[in-house]
């Protein structure tokens, strides 16, 4: 199944160097969501989300006859946006304040205040509430480890794609994940624990 | 196992990443551990609320955006040009190796089709490339321009068929021996100069006429070719019974006009005053000497 989504992209990626520009609509259309998904749960603000994953998709557009399809489009297609992801957060400042995620008016997960801990273990805590606290918590780790997170546990890549996405070791996949998961099991004990 | 060494492989024993053995020794530590169960219950919570995060939707005007963007930006010729320009490397490496590999065979051949190539000197006369008369056979020497250019063509033909070698040291020789031929050809061509020994063909085609009235053409036939042979010429060909091809030296032209003059009579002499005297670029004089009663 996947093979065949890799296929299609591939041949719509012809298309496109052919000059065929309904074909990248289509690429956009495949894709769009996941990369905005990603970028959001990156940065944490749906605005400058969309706004990367706007610059995302124009820069694969002019990249694309440079695209070797020894790798899924899709797979290419993370590897841009992480680069963009990772200069927006170094030259833009924009790594979200932990603080500032639940306030902020174009997050869709947007609580009053803060939830109180307690709250949780006493079974008070919305659903709504938990994903802002999740997606706060997650803009606390260090970008490589958020990264893996959001594409393993989010996005659900294999570590296959993911090292083929970041250009690393399988075996750095695997430990920063392992970090990663365990330092978010240690931020969301408070709220997870029943 | 300790607890530490346990909660460190929980991630990859959930991800089923544990080889059997490994796995069995987790399962029996966690069923005597509740504080290891409860690591575990703690990390799958965790992955499952990561797992359960909303996905937003992408707005229209994004779409519309990135499409309008595309357009704004889409010169397919640019494209093109880059995608010429940035061919993938996996199919830009091979072509240019490959094209590398033909330029070096060629190189190759060449070389080895033009055995005196490194060692032939380079006569400054080769460098013209065509021979050229003078005087009165300024005109046939242009001609000969002509001529000559379609031997080099056929120089060049023969040169991708391969010639023999022995042949063509010969005509090597030829070329640069003192007393000469009375061409020397060159082939500039991707490099290679290519020198070649006059043929049958090319003595053929005399440089200057000249006639002679005589009595017995037969008799003048026989005596003519031995006074070319006592002034280091030859008698190359009789034609027709009247028209007889020779080499005479340059500087025994004079004596060769003198003793045709006890033969017969000479008509139209070319390059008579002097034709010794004159400076030319080759040594030995191709004549055509036209017998008549």
């Amino acid at each position: 199944m996947m093979l065949e989504a890799q296929d299609r992209d591939h041949e719509l990626v012809d298309r496109v160097l052919a000059g065929d520009r309904e074909a990248f609509a289509h690429l956009l259309r495949r894709h769009q969501r996941t990369v905005l998904n990603f970028m959001y749960r990156m940065l944490g603000q749906r605005e400058t989300a969309e706004d990367l994953t706007q610059e995302v998709f124009l820069k694969a557009y002019v990249s694309l006859p440079r695209f070797r399809k020894e790798a899924a489009f899709s797979t290419w297609l993370f590897r841009i946006a992480h680069n963009h992801c990772l200069n927006a957060l170094k030259g833009r400042g924009r790594e979200i304040p932990a603080s500032s995620l639940a306030n902020d008016p174009s997050n869709p997960d947007r609580i009053a205040s803060v939830p109180d801990p307690t709250d949780a273990a006493h079974g008070r805590l919305e659903q709504r509430e938990l994903q802002a606290i999740i997606q706060e918590k997650l803009a606390e780790l260090t970008p490589d480890h958020r990264t893996v997170v959001v594409l393993r546990d989010i996005q659900g890549l294999s570590y296959d794609e993911i090292a083929a996405a970041l250009n690393i070791e399988g075996g750095t996949v695997r430990s920063r994940l392992h970090r990663a998961r365990m330092e978010l099991k240690e931020k969301l004990r408070i709220y997870l624990e029943t | 196992m300790r607890c530490e060494e346990i909660q460190n492989r929980l991630s990859a024993y959930l991800e089923d990443e544990i080889e059997p053995a490994g796995r069995r020794a987790i399962e029996e530590h966690l069923s005597d551990c509740g504080r290891c169960r409860h690591e575990l219950e703690m990390l799958r919570r965790t992955i499952s609320a990561l797992a359960s995060l909303e996905q937003i939707d992408v707005p229209y005007r994004l779409t519309a955006s990135i499409e309008g963007g595309v357009q704004a930006r889409g010169t397919t010729w640019l494209q093109r040009l880059t995608s010429r320009l940035f061919f993938p490397l996996h199919i830009k490496l091979p072509l240019e190796a490959m094209a590398l590999i033909l330029v070096a065979l060629g190189a190759v051949y060449i070389y080895r089709s033009a055995p005196g190539l490194a060692q032939a000197p380079r006569p400054p006369a080769a460098t013209e490339g065509v021979f050229r008369g003078t005087g009165a056979g300024q005109v046939a020497g242009a001609r000969r321009d002509v001529d000559e250019t379609s031997v080099l063509r056929q120089s060049a033909a023969k040169s991708e068929v391969g010639l023999d070698d022995q042949a063509e040291q010969e005509a090597f020789k030829a070329a640069e021996s003192p007393a000469g031929e009375e061409k020397n050809i060159a082939v500039h061509q991707f490099g290679l100069m290519r020198k070649e020994a006059p043929s049958a063909a090319d003595v053929a085609t005399p440089l200057w006429e000249i006639t002679l009235k005589t009595e017995n053409p037969a008799e003048a036939t026989s005596r003519i070719g031995e006074i070319a042979e006592s002034l280091g010429g030859k008698l190359v060909e009789v034609r027709d019974q009247e028209r007889l091809i020779l080499t005479v030296p340059t500087r025994a032209y004079p004596k060769f006009l003198a003793a045709l003059k006890e033969l017969g009579t000479l008509v139209d002499i070319p390059g008579e005053a002097g034709a010794a005297t004159r400076p030319t670029p080759q040594e030995t004089l191709t004549l055509q000497l036209r017998l008549v009663r």
